[in-house]
């Protein structure tokens, strides 16, 4: 068979064609996926949520004051709260999710996005783990180089700044968000 | 054309990295570790035979003029699919990789095939091309995120083989990965040209 010419009608129309069948496609593969989709951004968020905060029987998923919270509850007893914070590193944008006490102490925490480099400022998932959790929202956190007590991660400055600034940007709203949990905990029976 | 000539055409004789040398992006990008290199490689993979198939196909139905048009589009479908398909099956990894996926459609590796050999030749030759090509790309994106990965942290593919402490985070980095790919050219231009 040879190939179709050059004419005006058999660009038009080669290339519609061609354009519709892979729409097709894609709204075939959108439609197909979609439930996976969501089930698999669910799913991440939630395990991350089961492995940082204490064991609990109801979970409560909201915004407080723009920003996105989660509470936990064992029976009606508020036992932690989870709040997503956002920094920026040397990667750009990350986002991390730090759980509370409801007294303010904090629990662990997980880095949810990240551009981060491996090996350097991707290591945080893992770094602040032995200083950070246990200490309390009360305190102001900062890097070493910056006069603070935190060990930075080794040739990441930038990154561990980003991730104590997340750190106390959280710290900041614990005690009200805590408040709100336990009034709207009581609104919902 | 034997049928295996075309796969090894695809990984040693004119393997996209190593002699072709195109793709370079996600080849210096992605390879910071030999799970990211070889996650990059199939997934490129699978774009690569997809595209090729259809474009194949639809060869002599598309006019000369239009042709690049219309092969951008099947490509760049068949990533939006793929990455589609990672964001259901494979979060972590999608994740990982994030914005490098989308970026498979400018990868010259794959129109580059499409003109050169989808638009020429048959559908199962050219579904053979794609392959042979990928699975080309998948090795040497493996081999370069294995070095850099072992050099950089002690491990290949997450086993540790000696303590992170004496890892040279040079070869995590961006100089690393010129450094490595430039000594596996060399390497390969010195047994090749034999």
């Amino acid at each position: 068979m040879k190939r179709v010419k050059d004419t005006f009608t058999a660009m038009v129309l080669s290339l519609t064609l061609i354009s519709l069948i892979m729409g097709g496609v894609l709204a075939l593969a959108y439609e197909a996926t979609q439930e996976d989709r969501d089930n698999a951004q669910a799913l991440s968020t939630q395990n991350k949520l089961k492995a940082i905060l204490p064991e609990f029987t109801a979970l409560l998923d909201t915004v407080i004051m723009d920003t996105p919270v989660y509470g936990a509850y064992m029976g009606d007893t508020l036992v932690g709260v989870a709040i997503t914070s956002v920094s920026s590193g040397y990667g750009g944008k990350f986002k991390v999710m730090i759980s509370y006490k409801p007294d303010g102490e904090i629990i662990d925490y997980a880095v949810l996005e990240h551009n981060e480099t491996p090996g350097l400022g991707a290591k945080m998932d893992t770094w602040f783990k032995k200083s950070v959790p246990g200490r309390h929202a009360s305190e102001t956190f900062a890097v070493k180089k910056d006069g603070g007590d935190i060990d930075a991660i080794t040739a990441a400055t930038i990154s561990s700044r980003g991730f104590i600034k997340a750190v106390n940007s959280a710290d900041e709203l614990v005690k009200d968000i805590v408040i709100e949990l336990n009034v709207q905990k009581g609104g919902m029976e | 054309m034997n049928k295996l000539k075309i796969i090894l055409n695809g990984i040693i004789k004119e393997n996209p990295t190593f002699v072709l040398i195109l793709g370079m992006c996600p080849t210096l990008a992605t390879t910071t570790s030999a799970l990211n290199g070889m996650s990059m490689g199939l997934a490129t993979t699978f774009v690569l035979i997809c595209s090729n198939i259809i474009i194949s196909a639809v060869r002599n139905l598309v006019p000369d003029k239009v042709h690049i048009p219309a092969y951008i589009v099947i490509i760049a479908s068949f990533v939006t699919v793929l990455q589609l398909c990672m964001e259901a099956y494979l979060p972590d990894l999608n994740a990982t990789l994030g914005l490098f996926i989308p970026l498979i459609v400018v990868n010259c590796i794959v129109l580059g095939r499409a003109e050169a050999f989808a638009a020429n030749n048959n559908v199962f030759d050219s579904a053979l091309d794609g392959i042979g090509m990928g699975l080309g790309f998948t090795l040497a994106l493996t081999i370069l995120g294995s070095i850099r990965e072992l050099l950089g942290t002690g491990k290949i593919f997450n086993f540790t083989i000696f303590p992170d402490d004496y890892g040279m985070i040079l070869f995590i980095l961006a100089p690393g990965a010129f450094i490595t790919l430039g000594l596996l050219i060399a390497l390969k231009n010195h047994f090749g040209t034999k």
